[in-house]
């Protein structure tokens, strides 16, 4: 299980979240969603302890406390795909699966690649270079399969991408679960997750939780959006 | 051969420990691929490269204060490849003279610790028609200043010369990147190493 208690983050001093409470059950998929800037993205980074924020509260990993463990030792656990993946030339795609993978199986991995759609090279290029936004999307989803990590955090990882593309994050969503994981969807796409097999919606505005509860509420937003909180 | 050449080469980035020094000179006839490695010390040493039609790979180490002059004198089609390993005070100078219908591929890698002044040349003259000369720099530092001067001197306008410097360095975005993939600073570094060896 993840636990967040009583998480209150600042980032530049200004406060950021406020008071949450939070469990994340192996085997789940769970729904975080809110209009831009209400702390979705901010709420991940710091289940990650990224260094640019400051924490008051306590996280928990199956009972161990994460709260303030360095990012990359987190992250031996919990994956998290960023919204833009930056680009990095200087280190080449295979290079990088080479260190971060136990078992780097290069037939897999490219038939795998192909499969998400990425182009034929893309291990000889640098990491998400001259990738597209959508491509850098699948590179995204590629690591979160790969790793293999006990849980997965995907940041509007649905947004910018094609249909195919959806078919297939729909599939491994799936997986996931099935693989009892701890899976965490963070999206603005109401069409895409209505389709989904979700647990558990978490709605966060300015900061706060509003909501957690069952998928029904994505209806009322759609037709009335956020104000009926 | 004396100190006013080499301080007239270098100019303000000569120093005057240099008046003190020994110079060593040394000449190279290559005619087939060949690894040469070269130890520095508290000399001056000044290196002619004759180079017909081969690949040449040269690693060039110093950890104290010295001074090395390469002559390239390139023949045929021609592949250079220098890995300059510096930990100590370092003036490096390049000269990659490219004659008649050659054409001199020449990549320079410096892994620096400390300081590095590299002043690298191709000379292509008058009479040298359809020649080319490619020169591509990459930069590795470790807490070092590194100054990489390249120069294209090209005075047949049928021949031509190129440059292109690479600097290895991740920024604090492409590390938090990284670090979110589980690597620590090392293992950053080291991958960081490894893609610098594999140019």
């Amino acid at each position: 299980m993840l636990k967040i208690e009583g998480l209150n983050v600042y980032s530049d001093n200004k406060k950021i979240l406020e008071n949450i409470n939070l469990e994340f059950e192996y085997g789940k998929l769970y729904l975080i969603f809110g209009p831009n800037g209400s702390g979705k993205t901010t709420l991940a980074k710091s289940i990650l302890n990224d260094e640019s924020l400051k924490k008051e509260g306590k996280i928990f990993l199956d009972n161990i406390d994460i709260t303030n463990e360095k990012t990359e030792n987190i992250a031996k656990y919990i994956f998290y795909s960023f919204q833009d993946p930056v680009e990095i030339e200087n280190i080449r795609t295979r290079t990088l699966l080479m260190y971060i993978l136990d078992n780097f199986d290069e037939k897999n991995i490219l038939s795998l690649g192909k499969d998400l759609g990425l182009p034929e090279d893309f291990l000889d290029r640098g990491v998400n270079y001259n990738l597209s936004g959508g491509e850098k999307k699948r590179f995204s989803l590629l690591l979160s399969i790969l790793l293999n990590r006990k849980i997965i955090i995907l940041d509007e990882i649905d947004s910018g991408v094609d249909i195919e593309f959806l078919n297939k994050l729909k599939y491994y969503l799936n997986q996931f679960k099935k693989e009892n994981k701890i899976v965490i969807l963070i999206s603005h796409n109401f069409k895409f997750v209505k389709e989904l097999d979700i647990d558990k919606v978490i709605i966060l505005i300015d900061g706060k939780i509003k909501y957690v509860g069952d998928k029904d509420i994505l209806n009322k937003i759609e037709e009335n959006g956020f104000k009926i909180f | 051969m004396d100190s006013k050449f080499f301080k007239d080469l270098f100019k303000k980035y000569y120093e005057k420990i240099f008046d003190n020094y020994k110079i060593i000179e040394k000449e190279f006839n290559i005619n087939k691929d060949q690894y040469i490695e070269i130890d520095l010390d508290k000399n001056i040493y000044y290196n002619v490269f004759n180079i017909n039609n081969s690949e040449v790979k040269i690693k060039i180490n110093n950890n104290d204060i010295s001074m090395i002059y390469n002559e390239f004198n390139i023949i045929g089609k021609v592949k250079i490849n220098i890995l300059i390993n510096n930990s100590g005070n370092l003036r490096i100078y390049n000269l990659y003279k490219v004659n008649n219908n050659s054409s001199s591929d020449s990549i320079e890698k410096i892994y620096n610790k400390n300081n590095v002044v590299l002043i690298s040349k191709i000379f292509i003259d008058k009479n040298s028609e359809n020649s080319e000369g490619k020169l591509s720099q990459y930069l590795l530092e470790e807490n070092g200043i590194s100054i990489l001067l390249p120069i294209l001197d090209i005075e047949n306008n049928k021949s031509k010369g190129f440059h292109g410097s690479k600097i290895f360095k991740l920024t604090e975005k492409e590390e938090n990147y990284l670090k979110y993939l589980s690597l620590n600073k090392e293992e950053i570094k080291n991958i960081l190493m490894r893609e610098f060896n594999f140019i």
